[in-house]
């Protein structure tokens, strides 16, 4: 069997994957949850074509990277982690201080970029952003409450709990993440709100990161705007057409802190862009980067 | 950020209030040989299902030997199902306490667009109430 394509990272093993030539200008393409993992954005591996040097990365403690204690996520400092963990994985794939690096970030991710152009708002070149929920903590409880609104006799909460009652385990990583699994039932169930067309592709969820980053920021909560007032460099901010609790509304009002924004709407798909709308995403994608490079 | 926290409260809310079906009042069983019920409660999901139970009477302490069959709410009718088939007698009673032991084997199936399983497992149940006629 071939070993996963690993990069020793900020002390921890990250499942990494990189496309196209290591001198073209670098694309870091971040995965939602927390907790997921960025099978379903494979598609962007086209910008390699495009003479881009595509780089995907499963975070610290989901999809194919290493697990990692609870107490890492649970510490004050745990998203300051997630930032340092991308800013090393930048430091390791920029060839020169003459690259170009671009963010690209879907939900959970684009939070994470945004994070990031916060923290070191001279070091990105542009960012891509695909409905983050919040920038800070109120919002995204806002959208969250509207995103997963839960229906007590729905056939999702029988595909969401029922195998709670069948699989026995609560502290081993391995059936702890198969049991998350399942949760994505609940957002893909038929009639859900995030306009998901169905299930969509993913490697292992990271069940004690998701569950341990969001008592997180419900104990210490975030603010991720503080600083992007500095970033003066348009951001292409997407939304998508069937997410029904997202909408140009709340894009507006989740991008206002960024002072240059390019907001558009991939047409027909639902939350998960990358997946079930790429068609759409793609050339918009491709149209920003390339009067950026 | 995705809301996988409030499903985990829900989960926790289902499990530490999940109901017995067929509870059975060993006072006020009388002559009955038969006993039909029908339930609805929370068990990992809301559920509603029917249940049947023979009364066995012996030399000893009546027993009832019941099986109850259980469908959760929602779109799709029989993709997940419960049964269980049990055997349930009184250990003692005194002036209108009861205690019961409940021995269940237990059978489900689970079906999603993720995975099918088929689930067997058993469970024993002791139980203590207080059970009063009317107007005594």
């Amino acid at each position: 069997m071939p070993a996963v394509p690993s990069q020793q990272i900020n002390g921890t093993l990250l499942h990494v994957e990189s496309y196209g030539t290591s001198t073209d200008p670098l694309i870091v393409v971040i995965h939602g949850g927390p907790g997921g993992d960025f099978r379903s954005l494979l598609d962007a591996r086209e910008l390699a074509d495009d003479g881009f040097h595509v780089v995907f990365y499963d975070q610290r403690g989901t999809g194919l990277s290493e697990r990692e204690h609870r107490g890492q996520f649970e510490d004050k400092g745990a998203i300051d982690l997630f930032i340092d963990d991308l800013d090393k994985l930048i430091t390791l794939y920029r060839i020169g201080p003459d690259q170009k690096v671009f963010l690209m970030g879907h939900s959970w991710g684009a939070m994470l970029a945004t994070a990031y152009i916060n923290k070191y708002p001279d070091k990105i070149t542009g960012a891509v952003l695909a409905e983050p929920g919040g920038l800070t903590w109120p919002q995204t409880e806002d959208y969250l409450s509207r995103s997963n609104e839960v229906k007590l006799f729905s056939e999702a909460i029988n595909n969401t709990l029922l195998p709670e009652s069948m699989i026995a385990g609560k502290s081993q990583h391995e059936i702890l993440d198969y049991k998350a699994s399942f949760f994505s039932s609940y957002e893909n169930a038929p009639g859900n709100a995030i306009g998901n067309e169905g299930e969509y592709p993913f490697w292992r969820n990271g069940a004690v990161s998701a569950e341990a980053m969001n008592e997180h920021a419900d104990r210490y909560g975030f603010d991720f705007t503080t600083n992007l007032h500095q970033y003066t460099t348009e951001i292409l901010f997407l939304y998508s057409e069937k997410n029904s609790a997202y909408g140009r509304s709340w894009a507006e009002q989740v991008s206002s802190p960024y002072p240059n924004v390019n907001l558009q709407m991939v047409l027909g798909s639902g939350h998960e862009m990358f997946f079930f709308g790429w068609t759409d995403l793609y050339p918009r994608a491709l149209n920003y980067f390339n009067q950026l490079r | 950020m995705k809301t996988k926290n409030f499903l985990l409260i829900l989960i926790s809310a289902f499990v530490h209030y999940s109901l017995l079906a067929q509870e059975v009042n060993f006072r006020g069983l009388d002559n009955t040989k038969h006993l039909i019920g029908i339930q609805s409660g929370v068990d990992y999901g809301s559920y509603y299902g029917v249940s049947y139970g023979y009364v066995w009477r012996n030399k000893l302490t009546p027993i009832v030997i019941g099986t109850e069959f259980n469908l959760p709410f929602g779109s799709n009718l029989v993709d997940d199902w419960k049964s269980r088939t049990s055997v349930q007698a009184e250990l003692f009673n005194y002036k209108g306490w009861s205690a019961n032991a409940r021995l269940s084997s237990i059978f489900r199936r689970y079906n999603s667009e993720l995975a099918n399983m088929l689930n067997v497992g058993s469970d024993f149940t002791l139980s203590l109430g207080y059970a009063k006629p009317l107007g005594a």
